[in-house]
């Protein structure tokens, strides 16, 4: 709103009255008063808002590392930029939208969120349309590099979302206070669907509360889910399945712990995960642990990371540690026949699935202004003898990733 | 010239922040039902948009312009964030659709006004510029 413009038609009004009769001023006065409140419902009435990183990353080796990166700088995996557009319908109802261009989309633009929003009143709001799953401390700004200490969230916590971030669904928030801390319980109930994979029932809830510096979370979500029989994971799921159905066939057993590939074959997966956060203006320090449950013979994975960094003025440093881990590997590996070219098969492509990776990070966040910081971080990652987080088997156990992005909100 | 510049940039920011100093005052319309406030807490939990009520009346705070010397004191001393923080604070709600930032409505007179209009407003000024325009609810 232009207030110098305000004040100016305040003064002029006030002048004006002067000269005026008494009910005439008061008549001013109520004008004054309309215009005022007039103008601020329209600055109010339509926000926009926005965020975007450019950044840079490179690691040591040539396979394909975490979607594409390699030993060549690649400016793309991490750049990308949103608009979020907050439109107000009237004092409780509200529609946003937020489109979002990624690097390694190709910047094509995409709605990340697009829901109405109907607040009814002692704490209680509902969300409809395209929104964010819950799963984690960071989901719900998961995009925002601004809001968090790395150039990127630790992919062994945050993979699993990154495939399936948004989704479309209803959600019921109760914002509520317990003595002095401000919490909020979350139910929410949509169908996802990715290129990967499809979750047509998921309920997730999610528990969050604050006081002072401290952040608290918890939250739990379930889905039957199935891969897409076209997908690089259901490709390989339709050769597990095989053998495993050919085994039990030759016993004379029905096998039923397949991989999911449609409705009706869909297995049951858990989603557990618990967060702290302490934000402090000298210390911010965030722990997460988070736990994957796939009934039949999906993967199970479990995976945290631990984050400490110091404040000195616009300077942060901080270190970081994280790990994930596939926890059926013994189940998924078992010899389900005597004859060993079946079992051999079985196990070879179960091995593929197994994973286990640790990262150690160093990095520098520098806030050269409110809205713009800048950070630089160095990665050792190690992926045992799995795959890790790796496109494809790298050739070495280990490597190095040197990244530097600058965030920005608006 | 540019010199001369300097100097009375140098003066007047030196007479703002010791003008600010004087206090911050949280006020509302001077006909606003709103009640005056004990708990420092509570004025923090307004302006950072997680209470949205006061004296069982709907609020909407509105903020001072980034810059402005009653804004950084606020801030500091009862809000007790950087301007750094409280831009990654507001990201984390904004981007979330949970809240919007307090608007910016200017420096100590534009709260007034603007708050004296509006008896769900609810802004900070300098103890100094309190006048009867206003109710103060909360002094520090």
């Amino acid at each position: 709103m232009n207030i110098n413009r305000l004040a100016l038609i305040t003064v002029i009004t006030s002048t004006a009255s002067m000269t005026a009769y008494g009910n005439s001023v008061e008549q001013l006065t109520n004008q004054v008063k309309q215009l005022n409140q007039r103008l601020l419902d329209q600055e109010q009435r339509l926000r926009i808002n926005g965020f975007a990183t450019v950044g840079v990353v490179q690691q040591d080796l040539e396979e394909g590392y975490h979607r594409g990166i390699t030993d060549e700088l690649n400016w793309r995996r991490y750049s990308k930029a949103a608009l979020q557009f907050t439109f107000n319908i009237d004092e409780n109802t509200s529609f946003v939208t937020q489109l979002i261009s990624r690097g390694e989309e190709d910047f094509d633009t995409t709605a990340e969120w697009m829901y109405l929003k109907h607040n009814f009143g002692n704490g209680w709001s509902t969300k409809i349309g395209r929104l964010r799953k819950p799963n984690y401390i960071l989901s719900e700004f998961f995009d925002v590099g601004y809001a968090m200490p790395w150039t990127q969230p630790p992919v062994e916590v945050y993979g699993v979302l990154e495939e399936s971030a948004n989704y479309e669904a209803i959600d019921f928030t109760y914002d509520f206070e317990i003595g002095d801390w401000s919490a909020f319980a979350q139910a929410q109930y949509g169908r996802s669907e990715t290129d990967s994979s499809v979750s047509p029932d998921l309920f997730a809830f999610n528990f969050n509360m604050n006081y002072d510096y401290l952040t608290l979370r918890a939250g739990y979500s379930r889905a039957d889910t199935f891969f897409q029989p076209d997908s690089d994971i259901g490709t390989l799921s339709v050769g597990v399945n095989a053998a495993y159905e050919a085994a039990y066939a030759s016993a004379g057993l029905t096998f039923d712990g397949q991989v999911g590939l449609n409705e009706e074959t869909a297995q049951l997966a858990q989603f557990f995960g618990v967060a702290a956060m302490y934000d402090s203006d000298t210390w911010l320090l965030m722990a997460e642990f988070n736990s994957l449950e796939f009934d039949g013979l999906g993967v199970d994975e479990d995976g945290f990371y631990l984050v400490g960094g110091y404040r000195f003025g616009q300077f942060m440093p901080f270190i970081s540690y994280a790990r994930s881990e596939s926890t059926d590997d013994d189940d998924r590996e078992a010899p389900i026949t005597m004859n060993p070219v079946v079992d051999g098969a079985v196990v070879a492509t179960q091995l593929s699935f197994n994973k286990e990776q640790d990262r150690f990070s160093l990095g520098l966040r520098y806030d050269f202004k409110p809205g713009i910081a800048f950070k630089i971080q160095y990665d050792s990652v190690d992926t045992g003898d799995t795959i890790g987080e790796f496109d494809t088997f790298p050739s070495e156990d280990t490597t190095d990733v040197i990244s530097a992005t600058v965030d920005l909100v608006f | 010239m540019k010199k001369r510049i300097q100097i009375a940039l140098a003066v007047i920011l030196s007479v703002s922040v010791q003008h600010a100093l004087a206090g911050i005052a949280v006020v509302v319309g001077a006909s606003s039902p709103i009640e005056p406030i004990s708990k420092e807490e509570d004025i923090v939990k307004v302006f950072l948009g997680k209470k949205k009520t006061l004296s069982g009346s709907q609020i909407l705070p509105v903020d001072q312009t980034e810059g402005s010397p009653t804004r950084s004191v606020f801030y500091k001393d009862i809000v007790k964030k950087t301007e750094t923080q409280l831009t990654a604070y507001w990201a984390r709600l904004i981007f979330t659709g949970k809240a919007q930032a307090p608007q910016s409505v200017g420096g100590d007179n534009d709260v007034k006004n603007v708050v004296a209009t509006n008896p769900n407003l609810i802004g900070y000024i300098d103890e100094g510029a309190i006048d009867d325009t206003v109710k103060v609810i909360f002094k520090k």
